[in-house]
């Protein structure tokens, strides 16, 4: 504030401004004099204006830096002069606008809203916001946290989310919000505005859910609490089968604190609170999230699907809806299929079947898997022309060409009409003797295939069966049955 | 002695009672189901209480009471009731206990989908009332009894849900204990009930 230079009594003029543009300053007339009797304030700036006034409060635009002489005029000819000046000046803003507060009950989380109007400010300014997070009824702030923003010239929606320990159910909450505004060229005191009114969390608790929080997932390892609320003493709380200290929050309703939780049993494991007339209880799934699925296969049978196969690597501890699900999208065509399973199987039995689209050979797969508490994915980047592990061949039949050369025809269900199949036969002679021959046949949509087999012992007896691949070798079929055969008398 | 069909109005006031054969031998089977149930059902609260997780099944555990919608516990009084109120009231409970051990087993297939076992083992619990109430009506229909008085009507369709709404897993799994217990004290009762119109039982 500035001080009077005349009649020797210290007035005070004092000077705030909200948003460095106006400022507001009020002064303690002389002794004696009443307020009402002022005249005017002349104020020697560029304009060297004076303003008509009947109080001790003038608002006045904003002053250039520097010393500026403030006279002020009564009726009864007294006269008060000031020196006033930017850095007298305190820069408090109003309380934060447009809050808004919400409550994520199943996260125990705070949601924070508002606005900071920042269209009202010169700017780039620096706003320091600090907010208070207060536990009724004790009214102990649990959490004070202060930070930054730039104010940028425009209104600018703010969050702040704060994750309690305790479930927001098991006491009420208020927020409060309060800030300063810190412009490089403003020399004037930087003060803090009043706090915001608290705002208060509303829920409505269900009179029969005394425990929370309720069928809560999360980490293996971490921390947690659990409260319970209830009008008649809690004598007990336990976790399982280990009774925990009780920590008392406020009535009769307690807490207990859990440390690094360990995996949960299919059902989950049991919180109990034991009162005097009555037992409550709550669920908590402790797991992991879904790992990185490992040894992401994908091949086809016939090209009109391809099989994805995987080993979901580390169990989750998540069963049921919890489980994983797991979803496989293909980003060329664009589609996707999902694996949902409300069992866990066991690792080799994790597979999806995707339909092709006709002529697409590229295909770019993601696998993600997903359960609440997180999500993993693999990719792989194949042509699926080199992914083929044909069904194993069926049908196999053999014909006399003559007493030394058989045909041998079988059938492979597919659709192998853009590739070449490669595949083996094998000959075994009663004596055990065994061969195996290649035969590279044309494929064919849902084709029975035809080979010649020569250079055989007429009236001898053969055992043959087929495999088959691609030319871009990927797998083999199984073999197919064996087939028995007597060649003809030369 | 004569042969009727017998009649329940007080079968121990006249022990020479007997009935035809072949209602004899419905008699018999039906109380000899009640017996066998009688053991699956402790078999299935223990199994039942094997997959909850401690507490459950501790010494020093005594689960939440909860009120079940549709259905109690055999009241105190039951013994002095006339045996075909008893009978009825005995088919009333068996009708409504299948629905509830479905909705029991639908909820343990979510929390215990890895126990083919106990998933199996409440599935035939609700079959497994269900013929022993039919065959309990079945009887009281023999005897003439089933249509006097109004039918205490089972709450057959009654949803899974505890007289409050408190509706969390763990409310779900004592609900579970809760029905395999009157399952039990039910099928236990039948039983105990029967074997006065057994002869010589």
């Amino acid at each position: 504030q500035a001080h009077s230079l005349k009649r020797g009594t210290i007035q005070d003029l004092k000077c705030t401004t909200k948003n460095m543009l106006v400022w507001d300053c009020t002064w303690t007339p002389p002794v004696g004099v009443s307020p009402a009797t002022v005249k005017e304030v002349c104020i020697k700036d560029r304009l060297h204006s004076c303003h008509r006034l009947e109080s001790t409060n003038i608002k006045i635009a904003a002053l250039s830096p520097g010393d500026h002489e403030v006279t002020i005029n009564y009726l009864n000819g007294f006269q008060s002069k000031f020196t006033l000046n930017e850095k007298d000046v305190s820069l408090i803003p109003d309380t934060p606008a447009s809050l808004s507060l919400s409550a994520d009950l199943s996260s125990s989380t705070l949601h924070l809203r508002w606005n900071d109007k920042g269209s009202a400010f010169p700017y780039p300014s620096n706003a320091t916001w600090e907010i208070k997070v207060l536990q009724n009824p004790s009214m102990e702030p649990v959490k004070l946290v202060s930070f930054n923003t730039t104010l940028n010239g425009q209104d600018t929606v703010h969050h702040w989310d704060w994750a309690s320990e305790l479930p927001l159910q098991c006491a009420t909450y208020s927020v409060g919000i309060r800030w300063y505004i810190d412009y490089h060229r403003f020399s004037g005191y930087k003060v803090w505005s009043d706090w915001s009114l608290l705002k208060n969390i509303s829920w409505t608790p269900n009179s029969e859910t005394n425990v929370f929080p309720q069928d809560k997932v999360i980490l293996a390892g971490s921390d947690i609490t659990f409260c319970c609320i209830s009008q008649t003493k809690v004598l007990s709380g336990q976790i399982g089968k280990t009774f925990c200290p009780l920590i008392h929050l406020y009535g009769e309703n307690v807490a207990i604190r859990i440390q690094n939780i360990s995996v949960s049993e299919n059902s989950g494991t049991n919180v109990v609170f034991t009162t005097e007339d009555n037992v409550y209880g709550t669920v908590v799934f402790a797991g992991y999230p879904p790992d990185v699925p490992q040894k992401l296969n994908c091949e086809t049978h016939d090209f009109k699907e391809v099989i994805c196969s995987w080993n979901p690597g580390r169990p989750t501890g998540l069963v049921g809806p919890r489980n994983t699900d797991y979803t496989l999208s293909e980003s060329i065509s664009g589609k996707s299929v999902t694996f949902k399973r409300f069992e866990t199987l066991t690792n080799e039995s994790y597979r999806l079947a995707f339909q092709m689209l006709p002529g697409q050979e590229i295909h770019n797969f993601t696998l993600t898997g997903r359960n609440p508490l997180g999500h993993a994915e693999s990719a792989v980047f194949i042509n699926i022309t080199e992914r083929v592990a044909p069904h194993v061949p069926v049908s196999l039949r053999v014909k006399d060409i003559n007493s030394t050369v058989v045909s041998l025809a079988w059938h492979l269900p597919g659709n192998f009409a853009k590739i070449n199949l490669l595949c083996e036969i094998e000959i075994c002679k009663a004596s055990s003797e065994q061969e195996v021959r290649n035969a590279t046949v044309k494929g064919a949509q849902e084709s029975s295939y035809l080979v010649a087999v020569d250079k055989l012992t007429p009236y001898t007896l053969y055992t043959f069966r087929v495999r088959c691949s691609t030319e871009t070798f990927w797998k083999w079929s199984k073999w197919s049955n064996e087939k028995r055969h007597l060649t003809t008398e030369a | 002695m004569s042969q009727r069909e017998g009649s329940l109005e007080d079968p121990q006031a006249d022990s020479s009672i007997s009935f035809l054969p072949h209602l004899e031998a419905k008699i018999r089977q039906t109380h000899n189901l009640a017996r066998l149930l009688t053991k699956y059902a402790e078999q299935l609260l223990e199994e039942y209480v094997q997959h909850q997780g401690d507490p459950f099944g501790l010494p020093g555990f005594s689960p939440p009471r909860l009120s079940l919608v549709g259905l109690s516990s055999p009241s105190p009084s039951h013994a002095g009731l006339p045996l075909s109120e008893r009978l009825r009231l005995d088919a009333a409970a068996l009708g409504a206990l299948p629905a509830l051990l479905d909705a029991v087993r639908r909820r343990q297939a979510e929390l215990n989908p890895r126990s083919p076992r106990l998933l199996r083992s409440l599935e035939d619990a609700a079959r497994q009332t269900r013929a022993l109430g039919a065959a309990v009506e079945t009887v009281l229909a023999a005897l003439g009894a089933a249509a006097r008085g109004p039918d205490p009507e089972p709450a057959a369709s009654a949803p899974l849900s505890p007289a409050s709404s408190a509706s969390g897993v763990f409310s779900a799994k004592v609900l579970g204990l809760h029905v395999c217990g009157l399952y039990g004290e039910w099928v236990n009762c039948t039983e105990g009930d029967l074997s006065q119109l057994v002869p010589g039982g």
